[in-house]
């Protein structure tokens, strides 16, 4: 038996490999495969190229950022674009020391504020069992922190590039700036280690989160302030601090880096980098010693049982605050009180929001005093949209993570999980609703007026917030893996984008010219939020079988995506056709919607086909004749109503006016088209996508009443604004007939009946129109 | 009460579970048996409605596992394999949880939570982190939770695999005790002295396929007596080339 002990390079090559393999697992990009059996096919295959698409963007926002900074400090210290293999002068070079040096420090934070700090299971108890040395295992421990220290080399490569660059290197400057980044990076790791070693064997494990709260919020201040000198006024703020930094900075590590970099003459890059070295081995060893100091009683972590007891007595007080009320469910009670006591998860959710969009909002220079803020009623309702939707990715996009691995328990439950998801979503949009209720009560108590302008602002606001926590839970149903061993893999970084992408959106509502815009997009909100719920609540009971998947049926997002499809294919056809002439002509609007209406039908069908869709709307069927007396009736009620509305607007001289943005029925335009595309294209293909799609998708999860009503508003909206009350009339009209004959054909008659009506009255001679 | 019919699961071209038909009776202990492998939780996790069969189906007091799911939990008490609890909660914190969910006043079920956790010793631990607790007080307070409702069947997966001897002797007269209530028990183990001490039939489960189920007396080889529960779980699990009669430690 060969019982000696292994040599220090083959442990730290060993560990080194490891830890990169468990990054490389941990992105998914060795996933395929993983804890399945042989022949299972993975539900939701993560893909390589997509992984290599965030990791590829994340660099060149990095590398932006570096640049920006870079070369704006350039242009605050010098008064004058950098020279290119000019020397920095001798307050550029401190100023960009200190900027090298904080990316440093935000490097350390960031990585302590990971979730490896406070890990039930600390790996080093694991590795001293390893036939290894204590000294090799705490060098390897430094080199694989250095090599694998993703935020740290995200951030300090591509400043050390640039600076590279602009001392001249050209196309050498990325390998320069890697050969300078990594004695850095080894600071960085001792520095990490030492901290993470140091508060492990001294703090319990709730003592540890709860300085990994502060920690994280320090990480993000300091990291804003890093790339601070990229934005517009954030260059001001570090040359502030630079000021009281003493020289010496210069000859620290990072300032030695920097005078090697931009050394006048080999001999002196020489010289520096020797200096540099020198001093990095000196810090290593010596913090080498304050670890060696730090195991000398060994490497057993302060007790996690013993924590929960010291803890209990204050926490149980604490605990009763959060439970009396009756207003909350059992699992209301249950999320306040984890979030009461996990204060990373507090500060995670709840305040580092207001910090990220409040860093933003400071360092884009939108505003250049905090007075300004409270004055302007639109910035105050889009920066506490922002912060609530913010909190709502972190919490309730979030909730099925949260779970975890206790996800079993509610399975347990006589309550659908929809039902419990239903708890949470309520209980988050309540508490993100705080931000938009604090921030209104500042406008109006700064002396803000509470005209309509701004009780139109709140009630966007506050219509918002519910709408995106529904958005949250709905879309976390699919971008969380609350079985996933890391913590880091249980939440989907894309669903998270795609998100905030969705809540962006709701952000132009703000700033929509017509007040009917900004209902187009509550409204699309609003039925967005249905869909994407009514997706999750199909997916829920398969969310734990790596397999199985629900059945294809109707749903609302089909429908969704069938009308985005119509009106994009609509455009592309239009241009296609039209693109070198002037107003289209008849012939070419009917032909384009046509078009448009025949491919959105043949791709839906086939899609359904493909899925083997089961409920799929009929056009006809036994009961036609029922349809037809169905459609005849809803038809001539829709009809009706229109053309009283037509009559009303007319006496009211507002149809002239009208006619100057677009009215109901307007398709005088299109000559002798107009016939055919409103009583035959029109009713066919728009009633397949509203009433067949999304009405019978709503209806799947809806009372009838709510289910037509959103239906038909949705129509609604996509018409031209002075035809929106007619046309909401005629989608109720229509889904009632659609509902009573489950046949197209009824909500078809509808249509056409009611074009034809409306362009019949238009056509009559005493029609002022 | 349990009643599984022509119940599959297929991950791919794998066979987790073949086609599964039997019935297990009110009142009955029923041991699921199988090595590591052969589709207990599987099984167990479809009866719970955490995974979905892919053909066939099992009902509980006449509900469909899948579809009335949460009918289904009103009848059932459930112990999984590894029971994981959340952070930052207490033991008592948790009982209580589990009876407001299942329909308990606060105040009701914060004195269940109390007595559960006197019935099942963890009076010390009651204050203290669940997420902290050993296998064994995991374990206990897993079949805590599971008998909070007071259920008419318990489905237990492996529930005394970890825990020291004194604990597994604790856990099982108490199941014992259960059983004598009248209520049903379908609990899968690989440890067979537990499944001879407890049970009143027995499944055994191989590579998916439910190779035998009766009495331990059934499953004898015809004409002997003297055979052991681990002569027969030998003999019906072993590999198609083993020798007859002959069961070769497993390779690991």
């Amino acid at each position: 038996m060969n019982a000696s002990v292994l040599p220090a390079w083959r442990v730290a090559w060993l560990l080194t490999r490891l830890r990169l393999r468990r990054m490389l697992n941990l992105a998914g990009a060795l996933g395929a495969g993983k804890n399945k059996r042989k022949g299972t096919r993975r539900k939701k295959p993560t893909s390589l190229l997509l992984t290599a698409a965030v990791v590829l963007a994340m660099a060149a926002s990095f590398g932006n950022l570096a640049r920006d900074a870079v070369v704006h400090l350039g242009r605050l210290v010098a008064h004058r674009p950098l020279g290119v293999g000019q020397a920095f002068s001798p307050a550029l070079a401190h100023v960009l020391s200190v900027e090298v040096a904080l990316i440093m420090f935000a490097g350390t934070l960031m990585t302590l504020a990971s979730r490896e700090l406070t890990r039930a299971d600390w790996d080093l108890e694991w590795l001293v069992t390893l036939p290894a040395e204590t000294g090799a295992l705490l060098w390897s421990r430094i080199a694989e922190r250095t090599v694998a220290n993703s935020f740290g080399l995200l951030a300090l490569w591509p400043t050390c590039t640039v600076l590279a660059w602009e001392a001249g290197f050209r196309y050498s400057a990325l390998a320069v700036a890697l050969v300078a980044t990594l004695p850095l990076l080894s600071l960085t790791a001792m520095a990490q280690t030492l901290v993470d070693t140091g508060l492990r064997l001294r703090l319990a494990p709730s003592r540890l989160r709860n300085l990994q709260a502060l920690i994280s919020i320090a990480g993000i201040l300091v990291f804003y302030l890093v790339i601070s000198p990229g934005m517009p006024f954030g260059g001001q703020f570090l040359l502030r601090i630079a000021q009281h930094v003493p020289d010496w900075i210069r000859w620290s590590p990072p300032g030695l880096m920097l005078q090697a970099i931009n050394a006048s003459s080999l001999a002196d890059a020489l010289s520096r980098s020797a200096m540099l070295a020198a001093e990095v081995l000196l810090l290593l060893v010596a913090g080498m010693q304050v670890l060696r100091t730090f195991l000398a009683h060994g490497v057993a972590a302060a007790g996690a049982r013993e924590s929960g007891r010291a803890a209990s007595a204050s926490s149980k007080r604490r605990l009763t605050a959060v439970g009396h009320s009756a207003l909350l469910s059992p699992v209301q009670r249950r999320e306040l009180t984890l979030l009461a006591r996990d204060r990373n998860f507090m500060v995670q959710t709840l305040v580092l929001p207001v910090v990220i969009i409040g860093m933003q909002w400071m360092l884009n220079g939108r505003v250049d005093s905090v007075a300004q803020i409270w004055s302007d009623a639109r910035a105050v309702a889009v920066g506490v949209f922002g912060v609530a939707a913010y909190a709502l990715m972190l919490s309730a996009f979030q909730t099925l993570a949260a779970e975890g691995g206790a996800l079993w328990l509610l399975y347990t439950f006589p309550h659908p999980i929809e039902a419990i998801l239903r708890d949470k979503a309520r209980l988050w949009s309540v508490l993100a609703l705080a931000y938009p209720v604090i921030g209104f009560a500042l406008l109006l108590g700064f002396g803000s007026q509470a005209d309509v302008g701004t009780l139109g602002l709140m009630a966007m606001t506050v219509l918002g917030v519910p709408i995106y926590s529904v958005i949250a839970v709905a879309l976390g149903v699919f971008g969380c893996d609350p079985q996933a061993n890391e913590p880091q893999q249980r939440v989907k970084l894309t669903y998270s984008y795609l998100y905030m992408l969705l809540a962006g959106l709701y952000g132009y509502a703000f700033f929509a010219a017509y007040w009917w815009q900004s209902l187009i997009f509550i409204v699309l909100s609003v039925l967005l939020a249905q869909a994407l719920w009514q997706k999750a609540r199909d997916q829920l009971p398969y969310l734990l079988d790596p397999v199985a998947s629900p059945p294809p049926r109707i749903s609302t997002a089909d429908g969704l995506i069938a009308a985005m499809l119509f009106f994009v294919l609509q455009m592309i056809t239009s241009l296609v056709l039209y693109w070198q002439d002037g107003p289209p002509s008849g012939s070419e609007i009917a032909l384009s919607f046509s078009v448009a209406g025949v491919l959105t039908y043949a791709g839906v069908r086939y899609s359904q086909w493909r899925a083997k869709v089961s409920n799929v709307p009929a056009l006809l069927g036994s009961r036609w004749p029922h349809a037809l007396r169905a459609g005849a009736i809803f038809g001539i009620v829709a009809a009706a109503s229109g053309i009283a509305y037509l009559q009303g607007l007319d006496e009211l001289g507002l149809l002239e006016h009208g006619s100057q943005h677009a009215r109901p029925g307007d398709v005088f335009s299109l000559g002798g088209w107009m016939l055919p595309l409103g009583v035959l294209a029109a009713p066919l293909f728009e009633e397949f996508i509203f009433r067949g799609l999304i009405f019978g998708g709503l209806r799947r999860s809806m009372d009838l009443l709510p289910a037509a009503v959103a239906s038909a508003a949705v129509f609604a909206i996509v018409h031209p604004p002075m035809s929106m009350i007619p046309v909401f009339v005629l989608g109720l009209c229509a889904a009632l007939a659609y509902e009573r004959s489950r046949l197209l054909i009824a909500p078809m008659v509808v249509h056409a009946i009611y074009n034809a009506a409306v362009i019949g009255w238009q056509s009559l001679p005493f029609a002022s129109a | 009460m349990i009643d599984f019919r022509s119940l599959s699961k297929s991950y791919g071209a794998f066979d987790a579970l073949q086609p599964l038909t039997m019935t297990v009776q009110r009142g009955e202990v029923f041991g699921f048996l199988g090595p590591n492998g052969a589709g207990k939780t599987t099984t167990i996790r479809m009866m719970m409605g955490i995974l979905v069969a892919s053909a066939g189906s099992v009902t509980i007091g006449g509900l469909d596992c899948h579809r009335e799911r949460a009918q289904v939990q009103k009848l059932v008490g459930y112990l999984p394999d590894n029971p994981v609890f959340y952070d930052y909660l207490r033991g008592r914190e948790i009982l209580q949880f589990v009876g407001e969910m299942h329909g308990l006043r606060r105040g009701e079920a914060a004195r269940q939570a109390e007595l559960s956790l006197q019935e099942w010793g963890l009076t010390e631990a009651t204050d203290e982190f669940a997420v902290n607790y050993s296998m064994g007080m995991k374990k206990k307070l897993g079949l805590a939770c599971a008998l909070m409702h007071r259920p008419d069947v318990l489905i237990l997966d492996e529930p005394i695999n970890g825990l020291d001897p004194r604990a597994a002797r604790e856990v099982l007269d108490r199941l014992k005790t259960i059983a004598g209530e009248g209520r049903t028990i379908f609990v899968s183990t690989h440890l067979l002295d537990m499944a001879e001490r407890l049970c009143t039939r027995i499944g055994i489960l191989d590579r998916g396929r439910l190779v035998a189920a009766g009495t331990a007396a059934e499953l004898r080889r015809e004409g002997t007596t003297s055979e052991s529960l681990e002569d027969i779980f030998l003999r019906l699990t072993e590999e198609p080339n083993e020798a007859p009669g002959l069961a070769p430690p497993r390779a690991a």
